[in-house]
């Protein structure tokens, strides 16, 4: 085998995911997002391309779905063949997203690319001018729910001078993910690998730097405004016993949440200055469009400039003026976090009725009521408004932005 | 707690003004009206909670000049604390000294307020009929004292019915014009598109499984209709190979075998016509290989001719050269000489040599006789030279004159120094010595011994120095100089120069004459080396020449070497005709070899024959010879043409012979039932040909299909409806999440204020209440002894027995009052925290009560004053002498009309 291998490690393509939680209602911002996927993988194809990669490693979830809509299919296929012309060879598994249990199958790949088993963990030899490179140990999803510690059955052939894992797997128990071929670091470098080509995590992540090094490359672009910061995919250098891997963004365009904070802001004026001043700043730490939301916290007097009508149209002329900029800002959101001017903490002790609610309040959510108060509160709405469409917000921030709310009236009089 | 006095520096009308003396309990303060009674009410609030904002609609209590400022002093656990507060920024900083001196304000601020808010301490703890007059209706009474009480600006009741509202313009149940309801109806209408789109793109998966069917069809029929074409073609060819071979032997028979019996004929006639001469073709061989040399043997002529002529001009060259050699040379001779470079350059350096020599003799003789000459020259003048200074030239005379340029240097030299001496030295140290004689004579005589000694001293001295300079002025060897110049005196000045001057040149001369007789010396030395040499070089010369026969012109080595020269040139030609000769002599062996084996292979030579001829007579049998070969492959093609055309007329009779089973064997060939004969081959070819036109039917079919269904696919492959649709519905949720998060938000904080309003009127208000009715029936006498107010309602309705429930519009503005204040009371009997201690403030509350109730109120204030400091301030004397029946102790001040 030779010495180092080159190659490209991506995941979580999700293409044909729609986009999800976005307002796109410009349609630079639609256009753009409606090609990021595929402009991503191109990016993907013509990294691998410049840099003459041995190969591409592709660590599940290539596809949104089992069946994926045809336009994704052919999407990839194009990149494939582009690949193939190049004498480019893919390896790739499929994810907890794109298992192997389709109701169909997918359209025809070329020959340069291979699918790694459901069946088994399967060992591949990448071979360079007729010799083995080295050796790709791959295994996919036979289907979308699979929970055992797949990581365990991974083992380096004694005679793999290189050995490199492909799975889409939880390393680390990891939150807010699916719980999906959960393992542990440990497990990975029991196997024996130089290299682990994860997949899951949509954020990208250098989960050990040392033998064997361990990445989540990330979704390549952002799939939705949870997916914030920089995506892309890891170029890698692999030779036995050691491997660096360089992240290279992809992403077309970026998902931002920044805290704007309010504290210091009397009026309409200072909100717009405070909005304009991060879109600003969100630029200048893009290269590409970005997609931002913005949550307004501290303790502000103008609290009461934070919502309805009047904040709905000071954004609006703010990201019509960012639009307008390059790369543009689409302000998709505005949420209001702030908390009154007042101290809150102090009216716990409150005598009188604002203590007594302040109290209630705290009651509730000591006691474990806040979903159930907030349910019967919200009985009518809750039952007529489809879950996926209801707030995203938990039982007891709603209640304290309630609570907050009701201050702002009781207290300082709705001024 | 205790107010101990209020001060106001500037409030209001009040300037410099102070109520001090204030107890503990119960005080009341009559003044008249303009003594400031509202004022020092107004003055306790701001000092406590800062001087109020002028933009707040309410009375400010400007001074006509300067700014608001005041103090309070406080009785705290006994000690003594001030409060200063002067108007300003934030309601102006408050000062606060305590008994051990300045104090951290808001920290006494927290302590004597107790966490009361300015709203709770305007309603409760510092109020004037103005505030009671404010509340206008019972129901407000009853809204404000739950917001004040409560600290709040606003009707909790107001807060909840708004935010209700708000809630409503996102979401409400039933309703449809709202947002929500809006988006919803959105977002059904786009799931419906969705589903509607996904069904089409899943009918594209159902496509593309359908192309997948195609394609095997395609592929299935193709290799279907390849394989009876095939089976086709192969019956179609062997039915043409059945007609192909009838036709063949029909051929064979009637034309191909008669033809190549008569070529056989033919051929063997031909065969046995050709005649060819076996000797000579045997030799063809040798010949062959003789004319191949041919072209050499024809070189070694031509070389031997020019040979033979360069021999004969050779020869003559060689006599030629002997007789340049000179005289008594011949060939014989010429030859003994030694041959080689190193003779010749032996000669050569010989000549060179001598040359050499003969001209260094030539230039030393030159020189010798130039030297001579000069000697002759300069001994003549050194003889005059001596001659004139009276000396005779001799050996020695070098000598002479130098001694005598000495002596006269120095008897120069001594006549100056005599001329510039002087007589005076001598006598003065004659002088001297006498002197000293004397002294030393005077001093023996008279025994003076030490006189005498220096006496004898300078005697001594002084005629050392007679004698030396005496002997200075008189040289003794003067004379000695002038003996050697042979002079009697001292020459004059001018003379002695003279002298000096010819001896100095009489010097010069024979230093001339001595060096020129050196000079000669040499140059005679010089001559006498160069024979010296020359007779050398002779002698080397000859022995180098003489062994080369050259010793007669040994003393001529030039002519040695130019008869050794020609001698080379006679020798190099003789070796060169030796060359030549040797030459000659193999060339004519070579031609007389090449001679006699033609003769060996058959030439007809003679020994006469020239060897001009023999190129032609070879070639003459070569000729022949390959005539001869050329017959015999003739023969030989002939007999094998024989051969083949017989072994073609074999294969012939063999395929005739194999026809007949051939017919059979490609009928059975094609290996199908039934097929025996040519008639079912024909059959069965018919039968295949409409199959596969068929098959081709259904390939093509198949084929159109596929297209059509790739085409439709490729459409899908490039539609972005649904991407465009799925972000059209997000777009829609995310639309209803931020309008239901703004109704979740109101919706949730009216159940809020609801919930814990629900609760304070359960948990507060009906103690509250109860209180305050116990208080307005005492105060009533009895009259009214029930206050209701009914759980989620914000009114207050008072019964008493036999009297009917009455709301606000059915009391009197003073039974209204009366049941505000109890209500106060009630508030503030409640109240059990640190702001239970803060003293009250009321601002003639009094005024519109009849003497009877105001007794009574009297009486009920100063219980409470029990417990808490109570400041009343009232401009009725009536109020004055209630208070006085109801707590005679209390403490009673009074203000002076500002």
């Amino acid at each position: 085998m030779s010495d180092s291998v080159r190659f490209v490690h991506a995941a979580d393509l999700h293409l044909g995911a729609p986009f999800k939680r976005v307002q796109a209602a410009d349609s630079r911002v639609s256009d753009a997002l409606l090609v990021a996927g595929t402009l991503a993988l191109g990016r993907i194809v013509d990294l691998c391309i410049d840099r003459d990669v041995d190969f591409l490693l592709l660590a599940g979830d290539v596809f949104d779905s089992a069946t994926p809509h045809p336009s994704a299919q052919h999407a990839f296929r194009r990149a494939m063949e582009e690949l193939n012309t190049a004498g480019i060879p893919v390896y790739m598994t499929r994810g907890n997203h794109d298992p192997g249990d389709g109701r169909y199958d997918w359209i025809d790949l070329p020959d340069n690319v291979r699918v790694f088993s459901s069946a088994q963990v399967e060992r591949v030899l990448h071979e360079r001018e007729g010799r083995a490179s080295c050796a790709i140990h791959g295994w996919s999803f036979p289907s979308r729910e699979v929970l055992d510690n797949v990581a365990k059955r991974f083992r380096r052939d004694p005679g793999d001078q290189i050995a490199i894992g492909v799975l889409h797997a939880n390393v680390g128990d990891r939150e807010g993910w699916d719980p999906y071929a959960p393992c542990s670091v440990v497990d990975l470098r029991d196997a024996g690998m130089d290299y682990w080509a994860l997949g899951h995590i949509h954020l990208p992540e250098v989960v050990s730097a040392e033998t064997p090094v361990v990445v989540y490359p990330g979704s390549p672009q952002g799939l939705d405004p949870g997916e914030s910061g920089e995506h892309g995919c890891f170029l890698v250098e692999a030779g036995p016993g050691n491997a660096t891997a360089e992240f290279v963004p992809t992403a077309s365009v970026r998902w931002e949440t920044v805290e704007v904070d309010m504290s210091d802001v009397f009026d309409a004026q200072g909100v717009r200055r405070q909005i304009v001043s991060s879109c600003q700043e969100i630029r200048e730490g893009s290269a590409c469009p970005v997609i931002l939301r913005i949550e307004l916290a501290g303790r502000t007097a103008a609290r009461r400039l934070l919502t309805g009508a009047d904040l709905t149209a000071l954004v609006e002329d703010v990201t019509a003026e960012q639009m307008e900029r390059s790369p543009w800002v689409w302000i998709d959101r505005v949420t209001n976090h702030t908390r009154p001017a007042m101290d809150v903490g102090a009216l716990l002790s409150d005598p009188g009725f604002v203590g007594d609610l302040m109290r209630d309040v705290q009651e509730m959510i000591d006691a474990g009521q806040a979903a159930s108060f907030v349910q019967e509160a919200l009985e009518s709405y809750l039952s007529k408004v489809p879950t996926e469409a209801q707030p995203d917000i938990d039982a007891e921030s709603l209640l304290i932005a309630a609570r907050d709310a009701a201050l702002d009236l009781l207290v300082q009089g709705g001024e | 707690m205790r107010i101990k006095s209020i001060e106001a520096r500037r409030f209001g009308a009040l300037i410099d003004s102070d109520l001090s003396g204030l107890g503990s309990g119960l005080n009341v303060v009559y003044g008249p009206n303009e003594a400031g009674k509202s004022s020092y009410t107004a003055l306790v609030r701001h000092l406590l909670y800062g001087f109020t904002d002028k933009r707040r609609a309410e009375r400010h209590y400007e001074p006509a000049d300067g700014v608001r400022a005041g103090r309070l002093e406080f009785d705290l656990d006994g000690s003594l604390w001030t409060l200063e507060r002067a108007d300003g920024k934030g309601g102006g900083d408050p000062v606060v000294v305590g008994p051990n001196g300045p104090s951290n304000a808001q920290d006494f601020l927290s302590r004597v307020r107790g966490g009361v808010s300015e709203e709770v301490y305007r309603a409760v703890f510092g109020f004037g009929l103005a505030e009671l007059a404010e509340l206008e209706s019972l129901e407000s009474i009853h809204s404000h004292l739950h917001a004040t009480v409560a600290g709040l600006s606003v009707n909790p009741r107001d807060a909840y019915l708004g935010l209700e509202k708000e809630a409503a313009t996102y979401f409400k149940s039933g309703g449809s014009a709202q947002p929500v309801a809006k988006l919803l109806r959105e977002l059904s209408a786009k799931r419906k598109d969705i589903r509607a789109e996904r069904a089409e793109s899943e009918g594209a998966e159902a496509d593309r499984e359908r192309l997948r069917e195609l394609e095997a069809q395609v592929n299935r029929a193709g290799e279907g209709l390849v394989g009876e074409r095939a089976r086709l073609a192969e019956v179609e060819a062997a039915l043409a190979g059945v007609a192909q071979i009838h036709d063949e032997r029909v051929a064979l028979e009637r034309s191909e075998v008669p033809e190549v019996q008569r070529k056989l004929d033919v051929l063997r006639a031909a065969a046995e016509a050709i005649v060819v001469d076996e000797q000579v073709l045997a030799r063809l061989d040798e010949l062959n290989e003789l004319v191949a040399r041919l072209d050499q043997f024809e070189s070694a002529r031509t070389q031997l001719a020019s040979s033979v002529q360069r021999l004969n001009e050779l020869d003559s060259a060689n006599a030629q050269a002997i007789l340049r050699v000179g005289e008594g040379w011949d060939a014989a001779s010429v030859a003994a000489v030694p041959v080689g470079g190193q003779v010749e350059d032996a000669a050569e350096q010989c000549a060179q040599d001598y040359r050499r020599a003969v001209d260094v003799q030539a230039e030393a003789d030159r020189v010798a006789r130039l030297a001579r000459e000069r000697e002759v020259a300069t001994r003549g003048a050194a003889e005059k030279a001596v001659a004139a200074i009276g000396i005779s030239y001799e050996p020695g005379v070098n000598s002479v004159v130098d001694q005598r340029i000495e002596a006269i240097d120095r008897l120069l030299a001594s006549a100056g120094s005599a001329a510039r001496g002087s007589v005076l030295p001598l006598i003065l140290s004659l002088m001297l010595s006498l002197a000293g004689a004397g002294l030393t004579g005077w001093a023996v005589l008279e025994r003076e011994w030490p006189v005498a000694i220096v006496g004898g001293a300078v005697l001594l001295v002084a005629l050392v120095l007679a004698i030396t300079v005496a002997r200075r002025r008189h040289p003794a060897d003067v004379t000695a100089y002038l003996d050697i110049l042979g002079l009697v005196d001292v020459p004059s000045g001018t003379k002695g120069l003279d002298i000096k001057q010819a001896l100095y040149v009489a010097r010069d001369v024979l230093k001339d004459d001595d060096e020129a007789s050196t000079v000669a010396v040499d140059a005679e030395r010089v001559v006498a080396d160069a024979r010296a040499e020359v007779g050398r070089v002779e002698k080397e010369c000859s022995k180098i020449l003489t062994p080369l026969g050259l010793g007669a012109v040994a003393a001529d080595p030039s002519t040695a070497l130019s008869i050794l020269r020609r001698v080379r040139e006679a020798q190099g030609l003789a070796q060169e005709l030796a060359r030549t000769a040797n030459q000659a002599i193999k060339l004519r062996a070579q031609c007389k070899s090449f001679a006699h084996r033609a003769v060996q292979t058959g030439v007809e030579l003679t020994d006469e024959q020239e060897f001009s001829e023999v190129a032609a007579l070879v070639r003459l049998a070569v000729e022949r010879a390959r005539d001869s070969a050329k017959l015999a492959g003739e023969r030989n093609e002939a007999q094998r043409e024989v051969l083949v055309t017989e072994k073609e007329l074999a294969r012939l009779s063999q395929r005739l012979q194999g026809i007949g089973s051939r017919i059979t064997e490609t009928v059975e060939g094609v290996q199908l039932p039934d097929v025996r004969t040519l008639a079912d081959l024909e059959a069965i070819a018919g039968e295949l040909a409409r199959e596969v036109e068929r098959l081709q039917g259904n390939y093509d079919e198949v084929r159109d299909e596929r297209a059509r269904l790739a085409e439709r696919l490729t459409a899908v492959a490039d539609d972005d409806t649904l991407a465009r649709m799925s972000l059209q519905e997000s777009a829609v949720i995310e639309q209803m999440r931020e309008a239901g998060e703004q109704y979740s938000i109101r919706a949730v904080a009216a159940q809020l204020i609801g919930t814990t309003l629900r609760k304070y009127e359960r948990d507060r208000q009906p103690a509250v209440v109860a209180r305050a009715a116990s208080l307005f029936e005492q105060i009533t006498d009895g009259r009214y002894g029930e206050v209701l107010s009914p759980l989620g309602e914000f009114e207050l309705t008072v019964r008493g027995e036999g009297v009917p429930a009455r709301g606000q519009d059915q009391l009197s503005t003073a039974t209204a009052e009366q049941l505000y204040l109890t209500l106060r009371l009630a508030y503030l009997e409640s109240l059990v925290g640190p702001e239970s201690a803060l003293p009250v403030l009321m601002d003639d509350v009094l005024v519109n009560f009849d003497e009877e109730r105001r007794l009574e109120t009297a009486r009920i204030i100063a219980e409470f004053a029990s417990v808490r400091q109570i400041i009343l301030f009232t401009c009725q004397e009536s109020t004055l002498e209630a208070f006085s029946k109801a707590d005679p102790g209390h403490t009673s001040l009074s203000l002076e009309r500002c």
